[in-house]
């Protein structure tokens, strides 16, 4: 047969660009990392300004440095890749740049709404209904600029990196839209369509697969481009590939309960969460030998290229987090870790080690390419970098787990009298300040690498010629759907077949058939777990005591969810001694059936607040509120004074109270004059303080976070809320 | 499998990468199998033949505790912890918990802020005596917003603190709040 050969361009404008962004967002993402690191030790550096408060800012550290650092460097490293393995040009030029614009455009909106208190307050879900949309609209243009690009390929098979990329494009949205759900009640405001239990569990269905499909698989696919060819060497097994490749895609998902153990989620839910993170250590090993194996015989290479160095490390580090996931998920584990700065720990090494140090590697691998420069600016100041970033991670870890380890430790202490050793919560709090201040510090050694990073980025565009042009390549066109090149499957049973995993090499050439599969494993996975989870009614069990918030208290629960109080206390009581003993009563699936969304918490900065309804008086939590070393000299929680001074907004009472009710809350009467009814309880509120000798603060914001606060966890002790 | 010749080339070559046809590292099949025969039993364990699970083992641990725990912690009353008025090394002690853990809501001099004025000679909770003092110390008013200290402190922490709550008596704060409850002389 005669094979045409064709000559086109890859695209490396839009790869520029991608690499450009990937610098220049880490940068700005780990200074607020730092910025918060240092709160934590110092928290005066909120400087009574609400958009710098930890709560607000936290959510823009983690989106800024998963959404735009890592979301830019996978999107370079995927544009640069795919056209090479596919021996293509990105099907439309003009999908690129929507993609690479939209994108920023979506970083832009979430900097500028997360700071003003605009947040879903689900973990890295937290943008915006708007923005959402956003998200979800420029996901499928990179969808179909991918899979575009994939129908007019001219490589016959579908290499193991493509098949990374493929899982992510599709599982990514199909987590995104799900957790999203939501009824839109104000511009910026919405509720989650989930409540309670169920609300949590989809989002660490979606949180736990963020780290899965956004952190996790188009990183191995990177690493299987450009790992080898910066090695120059053949990736170590190929039928490993195949396995781990599946057997992520399949088992990654069930693991999301693991977040969730000892909390009033279903017990058979998290045990499916504990064992399929065990079955899930393999797997991910798998990915890291065929990564360090394929560096046999280059050792040698490794220690003179910065580049290789950054691989390196970046795999090992893969190897240590997808190690410790698992360990963390046993639940006797996790009731140590949970809630503490070990599960921190986890993440920045896999963040800062893995996602990091492979995102550096790749920049500096493409630099040179990129810029037709022929080498980085400065090879010293790549050295420096690593180095640089190597001993930042080690400080920034060491220190943080011996945080998360203490912590830990001294909440379950019991003295011999049986009394609770360090009762006082802030006694735990202190303990963590030294350690805190060694993690600020590796996060500058780190981010000071970075910057090294950009300096660098910028010598070497400088050093580039006038103009770029874009790469040529040819290959021949494919012709027919090469089945002939299958291997032959004649005198091999069905057992052998299968076993010899050769049935694979067809499915490589179908990327139809390759992609239905991938959508299946990772949806049949899901509806395992979530179908369960919403139809069986004895997940949670009814508690008739417990009723819907006020409209007063529901406005002051939107406060809380804007404040971000979530990013350091959470509203979970452990069924175990020492949390009943130090929070009271452990906390029922049945007392969250009006909680849209959740607000379980993940980090234990503060105390559990879940039984704080009626702990103190409503004086308390205004001095509390307005200072909080005022009343607990120790603290490290920042100041919320605009509380006592921004007016309720009443006219927006009535359209949340309505959202709800679409979604199925009772409230019965008070629906028509919500209103009204807010501003007696506000009234009420206002009066009580002022009896107790405060400041009259009528109608004022805090009266209705008050509200929230003296209601929580109250519900399943009284005979009704109408006397309240 | 260790018969099979390792590094095998196999004719793909994707933008000048290939890849070996590498066997399964045997530890690595092996213990992959093991999570899921150990993930097999755990779940039949606990979730078919129904062992006990999370709540269970609460509720036990919960019953061993009670069991053991003292009922109410012993602390000196009457005279004996009038007495203790006189200790300065006590009243210095208590004096340090009281600015940490209570000032917060009644003033480093006791003159009352969320919480009555302490200074004076009205009671709200009891008739001011050793006895009734130390009693609101430990039991606290909860529904009013007064902590019940007798589980965050030790009996000599109670001791110490209540000791100095008594010699507060008499004194003249900066900024009294006007008096609360009923009049003991
Ligand atoms: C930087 C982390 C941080 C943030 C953000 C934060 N807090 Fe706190 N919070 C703490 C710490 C630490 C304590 C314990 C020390 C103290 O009492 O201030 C605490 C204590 C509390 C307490 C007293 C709990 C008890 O049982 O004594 C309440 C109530 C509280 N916070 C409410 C809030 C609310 C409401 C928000 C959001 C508007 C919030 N916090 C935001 C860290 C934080
Ligand atoms: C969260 C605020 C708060 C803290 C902290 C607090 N108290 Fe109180 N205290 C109150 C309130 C409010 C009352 C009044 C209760 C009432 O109205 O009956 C009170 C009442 C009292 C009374 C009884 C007064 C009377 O008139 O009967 C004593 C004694 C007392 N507190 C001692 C202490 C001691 C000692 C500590 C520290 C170990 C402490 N309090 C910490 C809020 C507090």
């Amino acid at each position: 047969m005669e094979q045409r050969i064709e000559r086109f361009r890859y695209d490396d404008a839009v790869v520029r660009l991608f690499t450009g962004a990937t610098v220049i967002w880490g940068i700005v993402g780990m200074l607020v990392g730092v910025i918060i690191a240092f709160q934590l030790f110092m928290p005066q550096l909120s400087f009574n300004l609400p958009w710098l408060t930890f709560g607000r800012l936290r959510p823009l550290h983690t989106n800024a440095v998963i959404f735009a650092f890592a979301g830019n460097a996978i999107f370079a490293g995927m544009y640069y890749s795919t056209q090479r393995l596919l021996k293509a040009r990105m099907f439309s030029d003009l999908l690129s740049k929507i993609h690479f614009w939209g994108w920023q455009l979506i970083i832009v909106s979430a900097a500028i709404t997360l700071p003003l208190g605009i947040t879903q307050s689900k973990e890295y879900a937290e943008l915006e209904w708007p923005i959402d949309i956003a998200v979800a609209l420029i996901w499928v243009v990179f969808a179909i600029n991918f899979f575009g690009t994939m129908a007019k390929r001219r490589e016959r098979h579908l290499y193991v990196a493509i098949w990374f990329y493929i899982a992510t494009i599709i599982a990514i949205a199909i987590l995104y839209i799900f957790n999203n759900l939501a009824l839109p009640a104000l511009m910026f405001k919405s509720y989650s369509l989930y409540a309670g239990v169920q609300d949590a569990f989809m989002q660490w269905w979606y949180g736990h697969n963020a780290v899965a499909f956004f952190l996790t698989t188009p990183f191995l696919g990177l690493m299987y481009y450009f790992l080898p060819k910066a090695a120059d060497r053949p990736v170590y097994s190929y039928k490993l590939s195949i396995l781990h490749f599946w057997s992520l895609v399949f088992i990654y998902i069930w693991a999301g309960p693991h977040h969730l153990h000892y909390t009033a989620l279903p017990e058979w839910a998290s045990t499916l969460g504990m064992l399929f993170s065990l079955m899930l250590w393999m797997p991910s090993w798998g990915g890291m030998i065929n990564g360090l194996l394929t560096l046999r015989g280059r050792w040698d290479r490794v220690a003179a290229d910065p580049v290789l160095k950054f691989f390196v490390v970046a795999v090992t580090f893969y190897g240590m987090s997808t190690f410790e996931g698992p360990m963390l998920s046993i639940k006797s584990v996790n009731s140590l870790s949970h809630y503490t700065d070990w599960t921190i720990a986890h993440v920045h090494s896999g963040a800062l080690g893995w996602n990091g140090f492979l995102a550096f590697g790749m920049v500096y691998w493409l630099l040179p390419r990129l810029y037709k420069t022929g080498k980085v600016w400065s090879h010293k100041m790549m050295e420096l970098h690593f180095w640089l970033g190597t001993v930042g991670i080690l400080l920034y870890i060491v220190a943080i787990y011996s945080a998360g380890v203490t912590q830990g430790l001294m909440w379950r202490a019991f003295d011999a009298t049986g009394r609770l050793a360090y009762p006082d919560f802030v006694e735990t709090v202190m303990q963590l300040m030294p350690m805190y201040m060694v993690r600020a510090l590796g996060g500058i050694l780190y981010i000071t690498g970075a910057i090294l990073a950009g300096v660098n980025m910028i010598m070497t565009m400088r050093m580039a010629p006038a103009k770029l042009e874009d790469p040529e390549a040819e290959a021949p066109a494919l012709i027919g759907d090469g089945s002939e090149l299958d291997p032959p499957r004649e005198g091999r049973g069905a057992i052998a077949w299968t076993t010899s995993l050769a049935w694979h090499r067809i499915w490589e050439r179908k990327g139809v058939l390759f992609t239905v599969w991938v959508a299946i494993s990772v949806a049949t996975a899901s509806l395992f777990e979530i179908i369960p989870t919403f139809l069986i009614k004895s997940n949670v069990p009814t508690i008739a005591s417990v009723k819907p918030y006020t409209p007063l208290e529901n406005y002051g629960r939107d406060l809380y969810v804007a404040e971000g109080c979530y990013n350091c206390h959470s509203q979970m009581i452990r069924p175990m001694r020492h949390e009943t003993e130090r929070y009271g009563e452990y906390s029922k699936p049945g007392e969250f059936v009006y909680d849209r969304p959740f607000q379980w918490g993940s980090r234990r900065i503060g105390p559990d607040l879940h039984r704080i309804g009626g702990k103190y008086p409503h004086l308390w939590h205004v001095r509390h509120m307005e200072e909080p070393r005022s009343t607990t000299p120790q603290s490290i929680m920042p100041p919320y004074p605009w509380l006592a001074e921004n007016d309720i907004d009443y006219e927006t009472i009535q359209p949340r109270i309505d959202a709800l009710l679409m979604l199925g809350v009772p409230y019965g009467d008070v629906v028509n004059n919500a209103e009204q009814v807010a501003r007696d309880q506000a009234k009420q509120i206002a009066d009580e303080i002022v009896a107790q000798g405060g400041p009259d603060l009528a109608d004022k914001d805090i009266v209705a976070l008050i509200a929230y606060l003296q209601r929580l966890g109250t519900d399943i002790h009284s005979g009704d809320t109408a006397g309240r | 499998m260790s018969k099979e010749i390792l590094d095998q080339l196999l004719d793909h070559d994707y933008d000048g990468i290939k890849e070996y046809d590498n066997p399964l590292p045997g530890w690595w099949k092996f213990l992959w199998y093991a999570s899921m025969v150990f993930s097999a039993i755990y779940f039949v364990w606990f979730h078919i033949l129904g062992k006990p699970g999370v709540l269970d083992s609460y509720e036990s641990d919960m019953a061993a505790f009670e069991a053991s725990k003292p009922k109410s912690v012993q602390t000196l009353g009457g005279d004996a912890l009038f007495a203790l008025t006189s200790d300065s090394e006590r009243v210095g002690a208590g004096r340090e918990i009281f600015v940490s853990k209570c000032a917060a809501c009644h003033t480093n001099d006791g003159g009352g802020l969320i919480g009555p004025n302490l200074c004076d000679n009205y009671w709200k909770n009891s008739d001011g005596s050793p006895d009734g003092v130390m009693h609101t110390i430990k039991k606290g008013v909860i529904e009013k917003g007064m902590i019940a200290w007798e589980p965050l402190l030790t009996a000599e922490e109670l001791e110490n603190v209540a000791a100095f709550v008594l010699t507060l008596r008499g004194t003249t704060p900066e900024n009294p709040k006007a008096p609360e409850g009923d009049l003991y002389e």
